[in-house]
C-alpha cells in the first residue's frame, strides 16, 4: 500500500515536470533572472518589470539550449512583454479552459539557472473585469497565495492539471500574486505583434469632478449625479477638433455614463483608438452630442 | 523637549475648542469652532457653518443649536453665536510676530476623535502658490479634515490661526488670527455664491449656491468668467475686489458659454450681508 502523501508528493513533481516544458529561463536583468512562458510558437511572453533591457535578452530553454530572443514589445499596465525566440523547439503552453475556484492546489512554475523551479499555493480569488493600478485592463483579477521566487516572475501559475492559468507577477498588488489569464494574455500578445505596443486612446482635454446641479439633472433627465468638467482642452486634439470646448461637462461617452475620470479611461482602453465616438456634453444648461474621433496618446519622450 | 505646563495649555485650549455640525440640502459640514469670546461668539470656517444654522457641541457635552451670524466665503470665517455666557475663551497672538519653527499646536475633532491634539512647527508665514496673495500661517502639523475651524495655537497656547485646509506635502494651512480680528470688525462680505477655478482664459464655474445672486442671475456651471465691471478677471483676488467694489450695488460679469466668440454679460445684484456661500 502506498504513503497516500508520497503520491501527492510524486503527483506534484510530475506536474511541475510536465507544466515546466514550456516555461523557460529569461536573462535580461543583472541580480535574478526570470521567466516566461512559450505562449504559441516560438512567442514568448514574460513579466515587463523584471526586463531591464530592450535588447541583449537571451532565454533558456526546457532542454538548456540558450537562445537568442527579440523584444516584441512591453505592456507596463497588465505587466507583460512578449519576446520572439527563432528556434525555440520547447512544448508551447497549454491553457486551463477556466480558472479554477478560490482554495484550488495552484502551482507557480518557473525555471532557475538549469532547474524548473516550483513553489506551491492555492488561488485566493477570482473577481471580474479590473483596471490595475498602472493602467491596464484585466479581464479578471485572479489572486493566488504563492510565495512566488524573483525568478519565477513571468513564469505560469498552473492548476493541478499542470494547465496555465495564468502569467506569474508580483508588482500589481503590494499583497498578492496575480496570475494574468490567458484572455488577457492573448489579447495584449496580439496587440503587440501587430502594433509593438498598445495604442491607448487619447482625447486631449483636462476633465476634473463636479457635481451636476439638482434642477438639471432632474429636467434633463441625467442618469448619474456628477460629470467631468473641461478645464483645459487643446484645439489641435481629438475633443478640440470636435468643438468641445473649456466649461463643457461630459456626462457620457461612446453610450457609457461617465462619473469618474476612471470611467472615461475605460472607454477609451477597450480599443477605441481611430473609432468614433459620441460625447454628450452639458453646455449652458442643455444637453448637446457631438462625434469625437479618439486620438492615440502621444508617447512619453 | 516640550514647555513646562504643556499639559494644562492644551486643556485650556481643549475646553475652548468647540465641534460644529450644519448641513443643508445634502450638503454636510462637520469641523471644529474656537470660542472667540466669552459672550458666546465662536469662529469656524465657511465652510465648515453651511448654511444658516449650527448645532454646536461644547467639550463638556452641551449642544446648542445657533445661527450663523456673519460669514465672509472669500475668507473662509464664519461667527455662530451662541447665547451662552461664561464660556472659557481663547487668548490671540498677532500671527505676523511668529517666527518659523516656533512650536504650534492644534485642537479639533479629526475623524470623529474629539478634542484631539497635534503638534508641530511654524512652516512659514506669507502667501500661497497658487491661492492668489492671501496670507496663510504654514505649519508643518498633521491634521484631518475635522480640524477645519478649530485652533493653531502657539506653545502657549494663545491663537494665532484657524486651521482651514492641508495642501500639498501635508502643509496644514491656518488663517492667521489678525483677519480674525478683522473679519470680527468687518461682519460679512457680500458674495456672489460661485465655486470657480481659473483656467486659462478666466475662472471657470464649477458650482453655483442654490438661492445665492449668481443663481438669481441665471450664472451656471461651466461658464467662464472673464470680466468684472468692464475689467479683465484672471485671478480669484480679480473677483474678489471686483465684488467688494460693487457692495449693495449691481456687479457687471462678462462670461463665455461654450461659444467663444460671443461674450456674454449679466448683472448681478449682491446682497449686503446675507449668509452665502463662497
Amino acid at each position: 500500500m502506498s504513503n497516500p502523501l508520497v503520491s501527492f508528493s510524486e503527483e506534484l513533481a510530475s506536474t511541475v515536470a510536465r507544466a515546466g516544458q514550456s516555461v523557460v529561463a529569461v536573462h535580461a536583468r543583472s541580480r535574478f533572472d526570470s521567466s516566461g512562458v512559450h505562449w504559441s510558437p516560438g512567442v514568448v511572453v514574460t513579466a515587463d518589470h523584471a526586463l531591464r533591457r530592450d535588447e541583449d535578452i537571451r532565454i533558456t530553454a526546457p532542454d538548456g539550449s540558450r537562445l537568442n530572443a527579440e523584444l516584441v514589445g512591453r505592456d507596463p499596465g497588465t505587466d507583460l512583454a512578449v519576446l520572439r525566440a527563432q528556434g525555440l523547439t520547447a512544448a508551447v503552453a497549454e491553457k486551463a479552459e477556466k480558472t479554477p475556484a478560490p482554495g484550488s492546489v495552484i502551482l507557480a512554475v518557473g525555471r532557475f539557472k538549469d532547474s524548473a523551479s516550483a513553489a506551491f499555493g492555492v488561488l485566493s480569488s477570482v473577481s471580474g473585469p479590473s483596471q490595475t493600478w498602472r493602467g491596464g485592463k484585466l479581464d479578471q483579477v485572479v489572486r493566488v497565495d504563492v510565495a512566488l521566487h524573483p525568478a519565477a516572475s513571468g513564469g505560469a501559475i498552473v492548476d493541478a492539471e499542470g494547465k496555465l492559468v495564468g502569467i506569474a507577477t508580483p508588482v500589481l498588488s503590494r499583497v498578492a500574486v496575480f496570475a494574468i489569464p490567458p484572455v488577457t494574455v492573448q489579447r495584449v500578445v496580439e496587440t503587440l505583434l501587430a502594433h509593438g505596443r498598445i495604442p491607448r486612446g487619447y482625447l486631449g482635454v483636462g476633465l476634473q469632478p463636479v457635481a451636476i446641479p439638482e434642477h438639471l439633472k432632474s429636467t434633463l433627465k441625467l442618469p448619474g449625479a456628477a460629470g467631468l468638467i473641461v478645464i483645459s482642452a487643446d484645439p489641435d486634439a481629438p475633443a478640440g477638433q470636435a468643438g468641445v470646448t473649456i466649461g463643457d461637462v461630459l456626462v457620457a461617452l461612446g453610450g457609457a455614463t461617465i462619473q469618474r475620470p476612471e470611467d472615461v479611461q475605460q472607454v477609451l482602453d477597450s480599443g477605441s483608438v481611430g473609432k468614433k465616438l459620441s460625447a454628450r456634453l452639458l453646455r449652458g444648461g442643455k444637453l448637446l452630442d457631438v462625434d469625437v474621433t479618439v486620438g492615440e496618446r502621444p508617447r512619453k519622450g | 523637549m516640550l514647555p513646562q505646563g504643556f499639559g494644562e495649555v492644551a486643556e485650556r485650549l481643549r475646553r475652548s475648542t468647540v465641534q460644529v455640525f450644519s448641513g443643508t440640502r445634502g450638503a454636510q459640514g462637520t469641523g471644529s469652532g474656537v470660542i472667540w469670546s466669552s459672550d458666546g461668539t465662536v469662529i469656524t470656517n465657511a465652510h465648515v457653518a453651511l448654511g444658516d444654522a449650527a448645532l454646536v457641541e461644547l467639550w463638556d457635552g452641551r449642544s446648542i443649536e445657533t445661527r450663523v451670524a456673519a460669514r465672509d466665503a472669500r475668507a473662509d470665517l464664519a461667527v455662530l453665536k451662541l447665547g451662552v455666557t461664561g464660556l472659557a475663551a481663547v487668548a490671540w497672538r498677532d500671527s505676523t510676530s511668529l517666527r518659523p519653527g516656533e512650536l504650534v499646536v492644534a485642537v479639533g475633532n479629526p475623524l470623529g476623535f474629539v478634542g484631539a491634539l497635534t503638534t508641530g512647527v511654524v512652516h512659514a508665514s506669507g502667501s500661497v502658490r497658487g491661492l492668489g496673495r492671501r496670507r496663510w500661517v504654514q505649519a508643518a502639523i498633521r491634521l484631518a479634515p475635522g480640524n477645519s475651524g478649530g485652533p493653531l495655537a502657539d506653545a502657549e497656547g494663545r491663537v494665532v490661526g484657524i486651521n482651514t485646509m492641508v495642501v500639498a506635502g501635508g502643509v496644514a494651512l491656518a488663517i492667521p488670527s489678525d483677519n480674525v480680528v478683522d473679519f470680527l470688525k468687518r461682519g460679512s462680505r457680500p458674495a456672489l455664491g460661485v465655486v470657480v477655478r481659473p483656467v486659462d482664459v478666466g475662472l471657470l464655474v464649477l458650482e453655483v449656491i442654490p438661492n445665492s445672486p449668481a443663481e438669481n442671475a441665471s450664472l451656471l456651471i461651466g461658464d467662464l468668467l472673464v470680466s468684472a465691471n468692464g475689467r479683465r478677471i484672471e485671478s480669484m483676488d480679480d473677483l474678489g475686489d471686483a465684488i467688494d467694489q460693487s457692495a449693495g450695488a449691481l456687479l457687471k460679469i462678462g462670461f463665455f458659454r461654450g461659444d467663444r466668440r460671443r461674450e456674454r454679460e449679466v448683472s448681478v445684484r449682491l446682497g449686503a450681508s446675507r449668509a452665502e456661500a463662497a
